[in-house]
């Protein structure tokens, strides 16, 4: 048996990690009701009310591009999560179900695409999208938001857990191989589409480096870039920008509380 | 219906289009463009001068070797940061409590980037929070400005990286433990073995491919690391946190575009990144085939 004591010391130990993890957001919670005076430099906050967070709100809905940009970030990523999951789940079940020699080298190269980095892409990536005119599109933001070879990799892993039995029972009702995509297998994997949804949903809405070159237009502008541009501005109100940071990261993180479960049940399945 | 197209090819096909056109061809066109010069219709080809052009480069062997110094900084921390926290984890004996600080953990995971390298700068401006905190605890004198110092503003990116990144490997280093037979512990244990022994050689061994796979994945990240210098510290002072994506994109999208020379960055990024994976794929494997 363990000591008492050493166990009281590891949750301690993690409980001040977990603390270190959220202290940022209780800091943009708090400063969000207080002023820029009050604030710069200061570690404790003196002036705190309910009014400075009327008026920083007031100040932020003003910001002309700030509501849009949420909107923006809402429509691309949900399209581009829908999308990206259902092209990837539907490689995931393909290659599971109908693996063979040259099918795996198909699913060899979905993979190892995983290794080129955004970064190394993104010249042509701009080039490609600036000659088929589709820059300052949202088609082309979807499409580059969809994270396809990490989802396929993650439905890969996950249908080992679907029984192919029920694959010929289907068959022996006279479902066709689509129809048994739809309706046998998406329903069995519900928890896994889930966490799958939420995953790239994340991913689109965190993601700046292809958003930034792809598009120009202010009204058009995600969440991320318009705090990227909000950023260069060095005037910016600091209890407003801290109030626009915290509004900004609560979509992702209200939908990973509700589905955390899920998530991280799903994600342990990648290994 | 055409008999070629069959179930297995629709199902692949989409999938397959779109790697294809977004991960593939950008890839080999960037390594097309590496080798030339000008742009559009007057695109000259130019042998190796690109590559020849970063060796005399002074920002780009600053952003290079910048980049390697927040790797061998972050890579480390992070993977013992994570081994240590998610072994506290694992130790927990409520599942709940395990899953309530996994999940805790993750959180920085799901937020922008873009924010919380906002959140940072505004702590740390010349009159932020931060460099008054290091002042008011002694540790600076009156003048410091943590920005304008290359080791403070180099460490302050990396602790922001450790921070925001640690808890998606936390996480996948948590569910691999618990996938352990828990009669193995309860064998062990009747043996009298401590839980150093048990860490030792249960929980490490059975980690250790995907603590591989965790190491390739950080490093690889790490070497892209972009947005949080580009808006912590806009790569200073000087060129101390300039970091390569950072180079590369001020070649293509600030001043004049040059994308021939900066897809030869891109390039460059690419293969260090492939060559690391492979490299600890390597060493992995056979490491495992020494053990069996």
């Amino acid at each position: 048996m363990r000591p008492k004591t050493g166990d009281t010391a590891n949750i301690l130990f993690i409980i001040v990690v977990c603390i270190v993890a959220v202290l940022p957001y209780l800091i943009m919670g708090i400063s969000c009701f207080s002023t820029s005076a009050s604030i710069k430099g200061n570690l404790i906050f003196s002036d705190i009310s309910l009014s400075n967070f009327v008026s920083n709100w007031d100040s932020l809905m003003n910001e002309k591009y700030f509501l849009s940009s949420l909107w923006n970030s809402f429509f691309v990523s949900t399209l581009a999560s829908l999308g990206g999951v259902l092209v990837a789940s539907m490689a995931g079940y393909a290659y599971t179900i109908y693996s063979s020699k040259k099918i795996n080298w198909l699913f060899l190269a979905s993979f190892y695409s995983m290794l080129i980095p955004t970064a190394a892409i993104l010249v042509p990536i701009f080039l490609i999208f600036k000659y088929t005119n589709l820059l300052d599109t949202y088609l082309a933001l979807i499409l580059t938001s969809m994270s396809i070879p990490f989802l396929i990799y993650l439905f890969k892993q996950n249908t080992r857990l679907f029984p192919t039995e029920l694959i010929s029972a289907a068959k022996i009702d006279g479902l066709s191989e689509l129809s048994i995509f739809f309706k046998v297998y998406i329903p069995y994997l519900k928890p896994v589409y889930i966490a799958a949804i939420m995953i790239s949903f994340f991913n689109a809405w965190n993601s700046i480096l292809i958003p930034v070159v792809i598009l120009q237009s202010q009204y058009k502008f995600t969440n991320a870039i318009f705090l990227n541009s909000l950023g260069s501005i060095w005037s910016a109100d600091y209890a407003v920008m801290m109030l626009a940071l915290l509004i900004s990261t609560l979509p992702p993180l209200v939908l990973f509380l509700i589905f955390q479960r899920h998530i991280i049940k799903t994600m342990g399945g990648i290994n | 219906m055409d008999k070629h197209l069959t179930p297995k090819f629709i199902f692949l096909l989409p999938s397959l289009i779109l790697i294809g056109i977004l991960s593939y061809l950008p890839l080999l066109y960037a390594i097309f463009l590496s080798f030339h010069i000008g742009r559009g219709k007057s695109l000259v080809f130019n042998y190796f001068e690109n590559y020849m052009g970063l060796l005399s480069d002074e920002a780009f062997i600053i952003a290079f070797s910048n980049s390697l110094i927040f790797t061998l900084i972050i890579v480390p921390c992070i993977i013992v940061l994570s081994l240590v926290v998610s072994l506290s984890i694992h130790k927990v004996k409520s599942k709940q409590l395990q899953n309530l600080f996994t999940a805790i953990l993750f959180i920085p995971c799901i937020t922008s980037p873009v924010a919380y390298s906002l959140f940072v700068k505004q702590l740390a401006y010349s009159d932020g929070t931060l460099s008054n905190l290091l002042r008011g605890l002694n540790l600076v004198s009156s003048s410091y400005n943590i920005l304008q110092e290359v080791w403070g503003a180099r460490l302050l990116i990396a602790f922001v990286c450790i921070w925001a990144w640690s808890g998606f490997y936390i996480l996948i280093l948590s569910v691999a433990m618990n996938n352990i037979n828990p009669d193995i512990y309860r064998a062990a244990k009747l043996d009298g073995a401590t839980d150093f022994i048990i860490a030792r050689k249960i929980v490490f061994p059975t980690i250790r491919p995907i603590l591989a796979l965790i190491t390739i994945l950080a490093t690889s990240n790490t070497f892209q690391i972009y947005i949080e210098s580009a808006i912590i510290t806009k790569g200073g002072p000087g060129m101390a946190t300039l970091t390569l994506v950072n180079q590369l994109y001020k070649k293509s999208f600030t001043y004049v575009a040059q994308y021939g020379y900066s897809s030869a960055i891109a390039i460059v990024i690419f293969t260090v990144c492939v060559l690391v994976s492979g490299m600890l794929f390597i060493a992995w494997s056979e490491n495992e085939a020494e053990n069996r």
